[in-house]
């Protein structure tokens, strides 16, 4: 590099050197060197000067390449406002003052406008059915409305951000947002630390393994470690990878600008007030996008529910609508003169009359398009009667159900025994085991039993007694047969007695095989009932009669 | 007036009232329930010095025995130490040695005071001036504590603030 003509010492210098042959002693002992060692000598200011010409242009192309400039610049700046206001307080409100007023103005009116947007989402949270939905189920688990809010719209939320010096544990500085509630930042950094030593001391961890994440509820600690400083980040909620990959980064950033300051910390954290911006970076959260996409409501299925809701509604409505018709017709039935009601039936969706009508009275069809207003399905069966002289035709052609007659004990006494001796027990193949509709029939003879034994004694019929009979199909040999048949009237005799009829009237018989060849085999596996009728030899009446009972008639 | 903030470790013995001592500094409490310390317990209090105000994380480590040794991860980065010993058990008095050993082998050039503990044990105090003169060399000062009465506590710590902001200062210098 040669040095500009112009520059001011050297010529100065020559100036004032009155002595050429001095000059050129130099020139002699130094050679070529000269030139460069006076330039060597003032090239420090010179390179001032050159660089004071392209401060700004610098700044400005650094800048545009690489914006770290600005955080690299950010704690000189920081120091310079200070120092400068600390000298001339005025001086700053002077410059602020014009800035001051529409500042203040522009911050009122945002808090205000947050305040009623917040306002009104409260109000629409507390109103809404999911509000309500939300309040309950936070209550039920404890935790407070915000919190569980908080909980059901973020996927996950970084409360607190840590930055602590790595080799005593101190904080160095902390941030948190405003819904975490934070204890005291610098016993939890000390303590993570101490976490980290017990944990390391424990199971024996080399130095450099780390302690990367705490759990705790739906509450996590991530650390993430550095040389000298450890960030952690308290997370509510399930983090992505991207969260460390931003603490990761903010950690190195800080390593970068405060390496000096993180190596030489004798606890002055004043100067990493300073990484407040840097940590912000760190305080993200994701919230749950297409909540409401997700948890759409069953609409479909709703509808569903509605309208089959409504058809039975109606339904119910419309049967007793009808039965309430059925009844007004039925009375005026009763109440018209000259008509008698013999029975009505109602037999969806129709309505079965029987009824006696005086000849002289109105007509049929005159009476029920008086009294059928809802037009009902009315199938009349109407007999006409003419008082005065009697149609015993007619009459005979009535179908009115015969009267209604007592069942003597007798004859009770005599179906019992008719059901007790037509029963049939049929067992499985060359076994004593029931087949189980047989086994069904058993409650009901026991009860027929028990009461055979009981209407014998009311009635004094002599000693009840009742013989059990075992039968065996064709197959094996006579013996076997025998022996088979025996166990089959014993088992249910047994079974009888273990259910608390007398064993005195009851006798077991195995009569082997009886049946002829036509017989099925399967029915010849069987066990019958008899009872002994004594009733022949008690002077009471036979009871050969062998009428049955209608059903429903008593 | 500069703010720092000092790490601080309480090591000892078990039993000698560690825990006791922290408790009276940070929060005036005594209680003459023993709770042994597992691990590591820690607690904050703020000295004001003529040039400092320092906050001090006080590092309480469970107490050493036959069975424990003293953990000397968690004296990383300590500033200052306090040493506790229980002037009514002459046994523990025999240990300051090694633990001064084992300190300094972790943290070099901090400063560490001795606290003989229970000095309202009046009685049993077994204490002679020969204990203080062998290890008067090997810690900056030495004062009988009372985590019951509160005598000599406050001292203690006030003196390690002093002498950790003092080093700093010849440090920095």
């Amino acid at each position: 590099m040669s040095p500009p003509p112009d520059v001011g010492m050297l010529k100065e210098h020559k100036d004032k050197e009155p002595d050429n042959d001095f000059i050129r002693l130099r020139k002699l002992l130094l050679g070529p060197d000269y030139d460069g060692a006076l330039n060597k000598y003032i090239s420090r200011e010179d390179d001032a000067e050159r660089v004071a010409l392209v401060l700004a242009s610098a700044i400005r192309q650094s800048v545009a390449e690489d914006p770290s400039i600005g955080e690299a610049l950010a704690p000189v700046l920081d120091k310079a406002f200070q120092t400068s206001i600390a000298q001339n307080p005025s001086q700053i409100s002077n410059v602020m003052f014009p800035v001051m007023g529409p500042a203040i103005r522009k911050s009122v009116a945002a808090s205000l406008r947050d305040m009623v947007q917040s306002l009104n989402q409260v109000l629409e949270q507390s109103l809404s059915l999911r509000g309500l939905v939300w309040r309950f189920k936070a209550w039920r688990a404890g935790v407070s409305y915000g919190r569980y809010v908080m909980s059901q719209t973020l996927r996950y939320q970084v409360e607190q951000v840590f930055l602590v010096h790595k080799e005593t544990g101190l904080l160095l500085h902390s941030i948190a947002n405003e819904q975490a509630e934070s204890n005291d930042p610098e016993l939890v950094s000390s303590m993570l630390t101490a976490i980290q030593d017990f944990v390391r001391d424990s199971f024996n961890r080399s130095e450099t393994s780390e302690l990367e994440r705490i759990e705790m509820g739906g509450l996590s600690i991530q650390l993430c470690s550095g040389p000298h400083a450890i960030i952690a980040l308290a997370v509510r909620g399930n983090a992505d990878e991207s969260v460390f990959s931003i603490a990761e980064e903010t950690l190195e950033k800080i390593h970068l600008d405060f390496s000096g300051k993180l190596a030489d910390f004798r606890g002055d954290r004043a100067v990493f007030a300073a990484t407040d911006n840097i940590l912000k970076s760190c305080l993200v959260s994701e919230h749950i996008e297409g909540e409401e996409g997700s948890k759409k409501r069953p609409w479909l299925a709703l509808v569903f529910i509605a309208m089959l809701v409504t058809f039975f509604i109606n339904q119910s409505y419309r049967s007793y609508q009808f039965h309430a018709a059925y009844q007004r017709v039925i009375s005026a039935i009763e109440s018209e003169p000259g008509y008698v009601l013999v029975s009505s039936k109602f037999d969806a969706p129709q309505l079965r009359v029987t009824l006696l009508r005086d000849s002289a009275s109105e007509t049929l069809d005159a009476l029920f398009s008086r009294i059928d207003e809802a037009h009902l399905h009315i199938d009349v069966n109407a007999h006409e009667l003419t008082f005065g002289e009697i149609d015993t035709a007619k009459l005979s052609a009535l179908t009115l159900p015969a009267p209604a007659r007592a069942v003597t004990t007798l004859e009770n006494y005599q179906n019992v025994i008719k059901s007790i001796n037509s029963t049939v027990l049929l067992f499985s193949d060359k076994s004593a085991a029931l087949l189980t509709e047989s086994a069904t029939e058993l409650p009901r003879l026991i009860s027929n039993i028990k009461t055979y034994a009981r209407l014998n004694r009311e009635l004094g019929m002599g000693t009840p007694q009742v013989l059990v009979l075992g039968f065996a199909d064709p197959k094996g040999t006579r013996f076997g047969k025998q022996k088979v048949s025996k166990e089959r009237a014993e088992h249910i005799r047994q079974t009888l007695v273990a259910n608390e009829v007398d064993s005195e009237i009851l006798h077991a018989w195995g009569v082997g095989q009886r049946d002829g060849p036509s017989m099925q085999p399967e029915l010849q596996r069987r066990v019958t009932l008899h009872v002994l009728d004594q009733s022949r030899y008690s002077g009471l009446p036979a009871m050969i009669d062998t009428r049955i009972v209608p059903e429903g008639s008593q | 007036m500069i703010s720092v903030a000092k790490k601080v470790c309480m090591v000892g013995p078990f039993a000698v009232g560690k825990t006791s001592l922290v408790r009276r500094y940070v929060e005036s409490i005594f209680s003459d329930k023993y709770r042994t310390t597992i691990g590591v317990k820690i607690s904050k209090k703020t000295v004001t010095l003529a040039s400092h105000e320092v906050q001090l994380m006080v590092w309480d480590i469970e107490g050493v025995d036959v069975f424990t040794d003293l953990k000397t991860s968690y004296l990383r980065g300590a500033a200052g130490v306090i040493l506790v010993v229980d002037g009514s058990r002459p046994e523990t008095h025999r240990q300051v040695g090694d633990l001064v050993e084992l300190v300094r082998n972790t943290v070099q050039d901090i400063p560490m005071m001795l606290m003989i503990n229970k000095s309202d044990l009046v009685s049993e105090w077994k204490v002679n001036d020969e204990f203080k003169v062998i290890n008067r060399n090997l810690v900056d000062n030495i004062f009988e504590t009372s985590a019951k009465s509160g005598q000599g506590v406050e001292e203690a710590f006030d003196a390690l603030a002093n002498a950790m902001c003092s080093q700093d200062i010849s440090v920095a210098d």
